[in-house]
């Protein structure tokens, strides 16, 4: 186990952004945290990082046996960069315009490793390589305006792990760039971890990016966790009303059907003009420019509704309301099946489920969700 | 590099050239009679007449300019016969009422305001950009609101004022300092500064405290930056983040700033060197204002402008050595 | 639509009932653009948009994608004539309307408006929404305005509140009112959803559908996202390097992409399925997409491409009919 999250807390001047959030992350495993503006993943990754200066942090951050709330600010600093490490959505911007690439990245080398300038500036040329960046040496010298978003994106991840860290939080790091672009980068985060076996906590907006790279998706709402689960369940079984909004709210992309065969035979069928369902099951034929929106906005951190967050625009509730989901915070609790988890695509389809309540940490990848109203139906979407 | 930088040198040259045609209009080509003016307000017609023919008033107005600018690379004879005047290298005029060349004047009393300049510079360099940067990473607390209540004091008091008071309370009342009187850097450091050191703070109260707010903000503006943050996350020195990673860029602009202003006082602090009595340029204009002693305000023009537009060139090449970007461009 | 004249009967939004893109015989385009040309600079210009052509039709959408810097946006700042076409022309119902003066072009401008990404940036903050929607020549009454503002979702308690007290969302339905304002029958939609949260990217879809479906509107929806062009549009073009490299109906492009930038560009997009995303093939190109300062010789794409052959190096493939129906494609060994 690499991070232990209990019960933790962030609270500016303005409002509480993060209420209580909980995970385990062990090496080598991703987790992917998914989540609207305003959700509070980012305020907790920062949190993790030591990285809030003017917030409260609360509860308990275990890294590598190590508790971090709390802790001095020295301690913290010897932990950043060399050993938690942060990637960000911004790659320009988030590079320094005055210092050429190779400085930047042996600066934090040279810092936590003590080591002579020359060596440290040999660490960067290779991290540079290693992320695949041609001409590393030639490029080492060159400053950030110089290169393109995804190279960028690339320098950024040399930088994060030239410390060789145990864990590296990454903040939508695809968000701003192209969709091929992207495709590259998260590849390369994807071989990175599986060369060096680190954890991953992979922060991001995009469910898609989640499904391709997440071993276990947190997925929060107004700086709570609504629903914790291992990938696969979380699309093929979402329990909490606001995970299955948002899964339907999601244009998507014909499953597995594009792009895979250049054959001729497809063009011609397709070119033919009917309205043919994709191909896969999971998207569904598709209506031309509908989606299931979830009605309303995100909740304000300044005055978020009371009770169950995400109560005012949820569907379960608008049809069956009940008083607990305006009054009480429901708990995150474990679904545990009675019968043994077959396959998991029946799940949703009406089996049994059994509440467990909230019993210590979780010994595995458990599907837990908060919502009153979790009992009254299954996950079907 | 180099071609940028000689790019850069052709555009001062044509600047130079400009403002030198358009001074030049304004006291040669626009009044009825240039020669009285040049001549000043005491002058005989007889006087006024000799002039005229020194300044070669008859001649084509083309002919006129190409003198006047040539006279400032290779020195002319103004007039001709017993009554000529020989103004050297760099001729900038000659001042009839001093009966001696601009450029003399000019000499003599540059260093005066170079040294007032400077050391004013130094100043408020130092001082303001201390304030700046302790009131930028105090933020919000009661240290930043009364720092910034005292440069809003500081930068509202006019110049005068600020040196009356400093005059009263570090001359008059405690004795700290002698009454200004400008001696020479060659008759021992100790003593030019000792001298300088009122007019110096009086300056520098200004400037410092526009450049504490400056400071200030850029600095506020530059560690909200996520590059800032990632400085943060790879673990450095708190101190490392704001000095190597925070100031070097809050303070670009304040380079651009700081060259302007630098330019404009090596050219004369009129009003501090009036109220002090020091012999600098800023006094010659004053004097040479008061008795309309036109060649004298011509060179000055003409020396001021070329102090912007060096301390300009200046600004661009320190930028270029800053901030990367730049140099591609 | 067929006369030159931009005006259209008392006010209702002007196409014919059977003018729906895949009934028959089609009526005449809504908009043409024909090898319109954009180059910055003088000498070695860029050629940011380099002959695109490309018609709309009454009340369809088509989707312009492609990466950044591909020309979508400036090809659709074009047609709203927020900028200056170098090359090329724009035809709006039957009328060129390339070179138009300020004047003439002013009925046109109510017909075509425009959306942006940043809602907030495109309103004014220093007015009410009610001024922001009736506009600088004061289209609408107050009456009128409310109306507009419950057509997308909004309410009469907004018309006196300032953009910033709006949430993200409600500020591009602001966007969109004022754009309906002036009754027009395109839209040109430049990345509408791309900064707003998935739960609010749903509810602006759904409006820009509706309001289609109800005013009759053509929209030239731009933007980035895959996903989201699959679920609004009626036919796609995608764009690379400052052309068209394919256009045709949605699936046949999306089903059955024929150019292998398209097949890379659908493969690259994740899937919100883990299981799909475990077993589904990806292309994933080398490379960045290349700067349109120094384009590569011949094919645009044959440095990323893996099927580039000696003549992709030479020659630029045109944009030509690819099987039946109206798909077109350039590439010279489209599959």
């Amino acid at each position: 186990m690499i991070l232990r999250v209990r019960d933790l807390r962030v609270a500016f001047p303005a409002g509480t952004a993060v209420d209580g959030i909980g995970f385990d992350l062990d090496r080598g495993r991703t987790l992917g945290v998914v989540g609207e503006s305003g959700s509070g993943k980012s305020v907790s990754s920062l949190a993790i990082m030591g990285l809030h200066r003017e917030a409260a942090v609360s509860g308990s951050i275990v890294f590598d046996g190590e508790e971090l709330v709390g802790a001095p600010a020295s301690r913290l600093r010897e932990l950043r960069g060399r050993r938690i490490a942060m990637i960000f959505q911004d790659p320009l911007s988030s590079l320094h315009p005055f210092y050429t690439v190779g400085e930047q990245i042996a600066e934090a080398y040279r810092l936590h490793l003590r080591v002579s300038r020359r060596v440290a500036r040999e660490r960067a040329v290779e991290m540079l390589a290693e992320v695949g960046i041609p001409e590393p040496r030639r490029r080492a010298g060159e400053h950030p305006h110089r290169f393109s978003g995804g190279m960028r994106q690339r320098v950024m991840i040399a930088m994060a792990l030239s410390c060789e860290p145990d864990l590296l939080i990454a903040d939508e790091p695809t968000t701003a760039l192209d969709v091929t672009v992207q495709a590259q980068i998260l590849e390369l985060i994807r071989r990175i971890q599986r060369d060096r076996g680190i954890a991953v906590m992979m922060i991001t907006h995009d469910l898609g990016v989640v499904a391709r790279v997440a071993d276990e998706v947190l997925v929060m709402y107004g700086g709570r966790t609504v629903e914790h689960a291992p990938v696969r369940e979380i699309f093929r079984a979402p329990r909490h009303p606001y995970t299955q909004g948002l899964l339907a709210s999601a244009p998507r992309l014909p499953a597995g059907g594009a792009g895979d065969s250049p054959d001729p035979a497809a063009g011609s069928v397709a070119a033919g003009g009917s309205p043919d369902p994709v191909a896969g099951g999971v998207a569904g034929p598709v209506v031309k420019g509908r989606l299931r929106a979830i009605p309303g906005s995100p909740p304000s951190l300044l005055a978020p509704p009371p009770g169950c967050r995400f109560h005012p625009r949820c569907a379960r509730y608008a049809a069956a309301p009940d008083d607990a989901c305006v009054t009480e915070a429901p708990e995150l609790r474990e679904l545990r099946e009675l019968c043994v988890l077959g396959e998991v695509g029946e799940v949703h389809a009406g089996r049994a489920l059994r509440l467990v309540g909230a019993e210590g940490p979780p010994a595995g990848p458990v599907h837990r969700t908060a919502c009153h109203l979790a009992e009254t139906r299954g996950g079907s979407r | 590099m180099t071609r940028y930088l000689l790019r850069r040198l052709a555009a001062v040259a044509g600047v130079l050239l400009v403002i030198c045609a358009v001074t030049f209009a304004v006291f040669y080509v626009l009044p009825s009679d240039p020669a009285a003016h040049a001549c000043g307000k005491t002058c005989t017609p007889e006087q006024v007449t000799l002039v005229r023919a020194q300044m070669g008033l008859d001649r084509p107005v083309y002919e006129q300019f190409g003198g006047y600018v040539t006279g400032i690379f290779t020195g002319r004879v103004l007039g001709d016969g017993p009554t000529a005047l020989e103004c050297s290298v760099p001729c900038f005029g000659y001042s009839y009422q001093n009966a001696l060349p601009v450029w003399d004047l000019l000499t003599d009393r540059l260093p005066v305001s170079v040294s007032l300049a400077l050391g004013a510079a130094a100043l408020w360099l130092a001082g303001g950009l201390a304030v700046g940067l302790v009131a930028a990473l105090r933020r919000g607390t009661a240290l930043d609101r009364s720092l910034m209540a005292a440069t809003l004091a500081s930068a509202s008091a006019p110049v005068y004022f600020t040196a009356m008071m400093l005059l009263l309370i570090l001359v008059q009342r405690l004795e700290w300092l002698p009454y200004p009187d400008y001696r020479p850097i060659s008759e021992g450091p100790a003593a030019w500064a000792g001298n300088l050191l009122l007019p110096w703070m009086t300056l520098a109260s200004l400037y410092a405290a526009m450049y504490a707010r400056l400071t200030r903000a850029s600095m506020i503006e530059t560690m909200a930056e996520p590059y800032i943050r990632t400085a943060r996350a790879k673990g450095l020195y708190e101190r490392t983040v704001v000095t190597k990673h925070g100031l070097r860029s809050a303070l670009t602009p304040i380079v651009t700033i700081f060259g302007m202003d630098l330019g404009g006082l090596l050219a004369g602090a009129v009003i501090t060197e009036h109220v002090f009595g020091l012999p600098g340029v800023g006094q010659l204009t004053y004097d040479a204002i008061f008795k309309a002693d036109q060649p004298v305000v011509l060179g000055v023009t003409l020396l001021a402008a070329f102090f912007i537009t060096l301390a300009n060139l200046g600004v661009d090449l320190v930028y270029a050595v800053i901030d990367p970007r730049v140099r591609y461009a | 639509m067929t006369g030159a004249s931009p005006a259209r009967p008392a006010g209702e939004p002007g196409t014919a009932p059977d003018a729906a893109p895949d009934a028959g015989p089609r009526p005449a385009p809504l908009l043409s653009v024909r090898d319109l040309r954009m180059t910055f600079g003088k000498r070695n210009g860029v050629r940011a948009v380099d002959g695109v052509t490309f018609d709309v039709w009454p009340g369809e959408t088509l989707g312009l994608v492609g990466e950044s810097g591909c020309g979508k946006s400036t090809t659709g700042r074009m047609i709203v004539r927020l900028m200056e076409p170098t090359g090329g022309t724009v035809v709006f119902a039957g009328r060129d309307i390339t070179r138009l003066g300020p004047r003439d072009m002013r009925p046109f401008r109510r017909d075509i408006q425009m959306i942006f990404q940043d809602p907030f940036a495109s309103l004014n903050p220093r007015q009410t929404v009610e001024r922001i929607v009736s506009g600088p020549t004061r289209l609408l009454d107050r009456r009128g305005v409310i109306e507009l503002l419950e057509t997308v979702g909004l309410g009469a308690e907004h018309a006196d509140r300032y953009p910033h007290e709006f949430s993200g969302g409600q500020a591009q339905r602001i966007g969109i009112a004022r754009a309906l304002a002036s009754r027009p029958r395109l839209i040109v939609c430049d990345e509408p959803v791309s900064a707003l949260d998935v739960s609010i990217q749903a509810q602006i879809v759904n409006l820009l559908a509706d309001l289609q479906r109800e005013l009759d509107l053509a929209y030239l929806f731009i933007a980035h996202d895959l996903s989201v062009v699959r679920h609004v549009c009626d036919r796609v073009a995608v764009m690379y390097l400052g052309r068209v490299v394919e256009i045709g109906s949605r699936d046949a492009v999306y089903n059955a992409p024929a150019h292998p930038y398209t097949r890379a560009l659908l493969s690259a997009v994740p899937v919100p399925d883990p299981e799909v995303e475990l077993v589904r093939e990806r292309i994933v190109l080398p490379g960045d997409p290349p700067s349109p300062a120094a384009p590569p010789p011949g094919c645009s794409f044959n440095p990323r491409c893996a099927m580039a052959r000696d003549v992709c190096r030479t020659e630029a493939p045109p944009l030509m009919a690819h099987g039946p129906g109206e798909r077109k494609v350039a590439c010279h060994f489209a599959g």
